[in-house]
């Protein structure tokens, strides 16, 4: 199985990740600091790493930048600071995800689950024509499936052609009465409350937290737009 | 009676019946007069007859009379016509012609029954002779002696004089072409009679037929005139009371004539009536001609006169009539032209810095006591002494005036809070220069205790922020470890219940953290604000698209009403926030079951945005208590939430401009945000 390096230094924070992740399979290797981080990757073969942004002495950040050197494994930033420049940052230097204190257990594992998923069987797959791929959003439009992170998603026909119009063009936002006029062929009528409806619908199937969109992102008083490959 | 008045026929009857009446009594009115005049109600009218009789009828008769003599003086003309006139048949005149020696000249006949007679004398013209001729006079003077010399000579004198050249000397001569009769003057006299009894239909019997049938009615015209006058009166005042109602209309109703300026109304129905008298002077030659003319025209001076008074009637009615008059209009442009030049001297003297004024005023001042002193002749050794003096003070008023600029300047910039400005001391006048730097001392005590606030203010928000952080480690810990709890089997029901809450609280005290350290940094404007051009109508969609299970969950029905331009000028992700709280805010306080209003609608330049919910919970505090941190609409603090959620709402709709306003009325809960706009509504459109 998966091999998982988790950091922190909360001993307590560290062994309940650690029950969460065992019972899903994964063998778990646990370190205090940073220091102690980076002997454990020199040693052993890890494919993900759980890090903590604020410890004594070496901090996340730090460790990060020595690790990302000479690996490109996944790394989920653990950190308390919610604010939007301290996610900028670490998704800056090399981080793939992160998650904020205190977090929930579950969303904890479906990161963790997402990022191992990309980077052990998707990474390196032959794209068919017919498959757009948007960060672990797959979708391909000959069989009308999508996935997230491998798993199928049920989606709607309305919800589909929608979110296949803005992988089309995704980065750009476009207005609700934009997406209905191009999605539904028809002159709109209240499509603001629809769109809101039909988003929040995608959003809550393809994120793993939906009031924390990765991909399918509301512009407030704008419209929607699909975030382009990192 | 009153529901008679605003009927249309009702007016025209009682237009028709004042002109008719009005006409009755013009006549009567008349005759009264005339009848008061000659005495008739004494004597039975006996002077009045006779007055008739010896009066322009009389006259006319010797005249003729006379014109009959004369005409009988030329053998070579016929008299037929006269004698046939003068017969007994067709006259009740008769006369004799006597000359002075009393022998009877000519008489058409005569009888011994005559109720009046009258001598009188005449002279006339017999062997008249016409003559014409033009002279030419060396002079002016030669020329009237000559014309007064004829004038008195002869008779019929008629002459036109003018300046001529006659005889081609260079010269103009005086030339005059006089006129004139002459002949031998016979002085004559003649007597005429009137008949007794009036046989012939000549001109005495009409008069004295109509004149007697006036006398016979003078007591029955009393009783017409007064029956018409008090007709007249009475439509007269059923007319005025009737103007301005309009069968089917309230009130005064105002037709096309009455909204005509009534200046110039008044200017047309004199100009009118000023047309009618001068057709009626035009008219006033023959007998019947009058007749016609004044049943023409007095009727129609009469209906103009009645509908300009009617017109009046019903303006005061509707108040205010001077209102729509040409004059009072050109006044109030004139009054607003007026305005208008003292707001604009006004703002000119706003405009210009305090020493011009003064410079400007001053020198008003000296050059009035310059031309004072010239004017009373003061000019000898006091000149040079008012120069000099003038010198001096003003430069000792334009150095205070400049000192005052800047206190002036000084104080207005710490009145707009910029406080690092210090006023410059250089050139000051002492009691200028300790004003100032007290205002400096001022400013700089000022910023001190602004940067220590900012530093206090700062500290607590950083303070908030790591205690947060500290906290947020732990939380995670029991967050994961009640988890684990949950999962794991205690054995006994109660271990699982309390398992619950403290699952239940470890969640309210980890959003309890986040909400703390939001509305620290929101209030003390620790937030990066991206201020553009957002649709609100759609971010409100948006929010509540997001709201929907939960509005669903707690079976309120959400309903959104935006109209008109909803761009506004703020940050959306800040919006989204404000939003995300005043809608759990709604999830978790308003009343199940119940109807919620979200309304975005401009007013002037502002949006105004409200939601307005019935509350689960009686709302016995005021707004201004609900909005601080901590406060709670439910005292018990039994549900979810951190009491924050407003606080933190109020201070982001404040950190982008915008206003935040919360209206407790009984249960009905309402928070009002205005944002500006960013197309003004009149169509003035903002930089995008």
């Amino acid at each position: 199985m998966y091999n998982i390096l988790v950091c922190d230094d909360e001993k307590d924070i560290v062994s309940a990740v650690e029950i969460y992740l065992s019972a899903e399979g994964y063998k778990v290797f646990k370190a205090c600091s940073g220091r102690e981080a980076l002997a454990i990757m020199a040693r052993e073969d890890i494919h993900l790493l759980l890090l903590d942004i604020m410890m004594p002495g070496m901090d996340g950040i730090t460790t990060m930048t020595k690790i990302r050197e000479s690996s490109n494994i996944p790394v989920i930033l653990l950190t308390a600071k919610s604010e939007d420049t301290d996610k900028i940052l670490g998704l800056n230097v090399g981080a793939d995800d992160y998650i904020t204190k205190p977090f929930n257990p579950v969303e904890l594992m479906a990161r963790v689950k997402s990022q191992l998923r990309r980077y052990m069987t998707l990474g390196s797959g032959s794209i068919k024509p017919s498959v757009m791929r948007i960060g672990g959003v797959e979708l391909d439009d000959n069989a009308k499936t999508v996935t997230v992170d491998g798993d199928p998603v049920t989606l709607t026909p309305k919800e589909y052609d929608i979110l296949r119009f803005l992988m089309q063009n995704a980065g750009t936002v476009f207005s609700p009465s934009e997406i209905y006029r191009r999605v539904w062929e028809d002159i709109p009528l209240n499509a603001d409350n629809t769109m809101a409806v039909h988003v929040r619908h995608i959003r809550e199937k393809i994120e793993i937290n939906p009031a924390e969109p990765r991909y399918l992102k509301v512009v407030w008083g704008k419209g929607y737009k699909m975030e382009v490959n990192e | 009676m009153s529901s008679l008045l605003p009927k249309l026929w009702a007016k025209i009857t009682a237009l028709i019946l004042f002109i008719l009446t009005v006409l009755l009594f013009i006549p009567s009115a008349a005759g009264i007069g005339y009848l008061v005049f000659t005495d008739a109600y004494s004597d039975g009218g006996r002077a009045a007859l006779k007055n008739v009789l010896s009066g322009d009828i009389f006259a006319s008769s010797m005249g003729n009379a006379v014109d009959y003599y004369t005409l009988s003086l030329d053998p070579g003309k016929s008299t037929a016509h006269y004698k046939e006139t003068f017969s007994e048949e067709n006259s009740n005149f008769f006369f004799t012609v006597t000359d002075e020696s009393g022998a009877v000249l000519l008489k058409n006949y005569s009888s011994p029954d005559y109720r009046y007679s009258r001598s009188e004398n005449y002279s006339i013209l017999v062997n008249e002779k016409h003559h014409s001729h033009t002279l030419s006079f060396k002079n002016y003077q030669d020329r009237w002696n000559y014309i007064e010399e004829c004038q008195e000579r002869y008779f019929n004198v008629d002459y036109s004089a003018w300046d001529e050249d006659t005889d081609g000397d260079g010269n103009f001569e005086c030339v005059v072409n006089i006129e004139y009769s002459s002949g031998d003057v016979e002085e004559i006299t003649v007597t005429g009679y009137v008949k007794d009894e009036l046989s012939a239909p000549d001109r005495f019997a009409t008069a004295s037929f109509w004149m007697e049938k006036l006398i016979n009615m003078r007591f029955l015209l009393i009783a017409l005139a007064i029956v018409c006058f008090v007709c007249a009166v009475f439509l007269f005042a059923f007319l005025i009371c009737s103007a301005g109602h309009k069968e089917g209309v309230e009130g005064i109703h105002l037709n096309w004539v009455d909204r005509i300026p009534f200046d110039l109304y008044l200017l047309f129905m004199a100009f009118a009536l000023f047309a009618c008298y001068a057709l009626m002077d035009e008219l006033r030659h023959g007998a019947e001609e009058i007749i016609i003319g004044a049943a023409l025209l007095v009727p129609l001076a009469l209906l103009l006169i009645m509908s300009l008074v009617m017109s009046f009637a019903a303006r005061a009615k509707a108040g205010e009539w001077w209102k729509n008059t040409i004059i009072f209009r050109v006044l109030k442009l004139i009054k607003r032209f007026l305005s208008w030049l003292l707001d604009l001297c006004k703002s000119i003297a706003r405009a210009m810095p305090f020493i011009w004024k003064l410079a400007l005023i001053w020198l008003a001042i000296s050059i009035i006591e310059l031309l004072c002193i010239l004017a009373f002749g003061l000019i000898g050794a006091l000149l040079p002494l008012w120069f000099i003096e003038k010198i001096l003070l003003t430069a000792l008023l334009l150095t205070a005036a400049m000192n005052m600029q800047r206190l002036q300047k000084g104080g207005h910039e710490i009145a707009a809070g910029n406080l690092s400005h210090s006023i410059d001391l250089k050139h000051m006048l002492w009691d200028f220069k300790k004003h100032a730097e007290d205002l400096n001392s001022i400013s700089g005590g000022m910023q001190r205790a602004v940067d220590e606030r900012m530093k206090s203010e700062h500290l607590k928000t950083e303070l908030i922020t790591n205690v947060s952080h500290d906290i947020k480690t732990p939380i995670t810990s029991i967050v994961n470890y009640v988890d684990l709890l949950k999962k794991e089997n205690l054995g006994s029901e109660k271990a699982a219940e309390y398992v619950q809450v403290l699952d239940r609280q470890s969640m309210r005290l980890k959003k309890l953290t986040e909400d703390l350290v939001e509305a620290s940094k929101a209030s003390t404007g620790n937030i990066p604000v991206n201020i553009e051009c957002v649709n609100c109508s759609l971010l409100l969609s948006q929010a509540i698209g997001e709201y929907e299970d939960r509005l669903n969950e707690r079976q309120l029905e959400l309903i959104q009403d935006s109209d008109g331009p909803t761009e506004i000028w703020a940050d959306g992700k800040l919006m989204w926030r404000v939003f995300d709280n005043l809608l759990s805010n709604v999830c978790k306080y308003a009343l199940e079951g119940t109807r919620v209003y979200v309304s975005a609608e401009p007013r002037e330049d502002q949006l105004i945005i409200t939601f307005k919910n019935i509350s689960n919970y009686p709302l016995n505090i005021s707004s201004e208590e609900l909005m601080e941190r901590f406060v709670r609409g439910d005292t018990s603090r039994s549900t979810e939430g951190s009491g924050l959620g407003l606080s933190i709402a109020k201070s982001l709709t404040e950190l982008q401009n915008g206003t935040f306003e919360l209206i407790i009325d009984g249960d009905l809960f309402k928070a009002q945000l205005s944002f500006p706009l960013c197309v003004k509504p009149q169509g003035q459109t903002s930089a995008n």
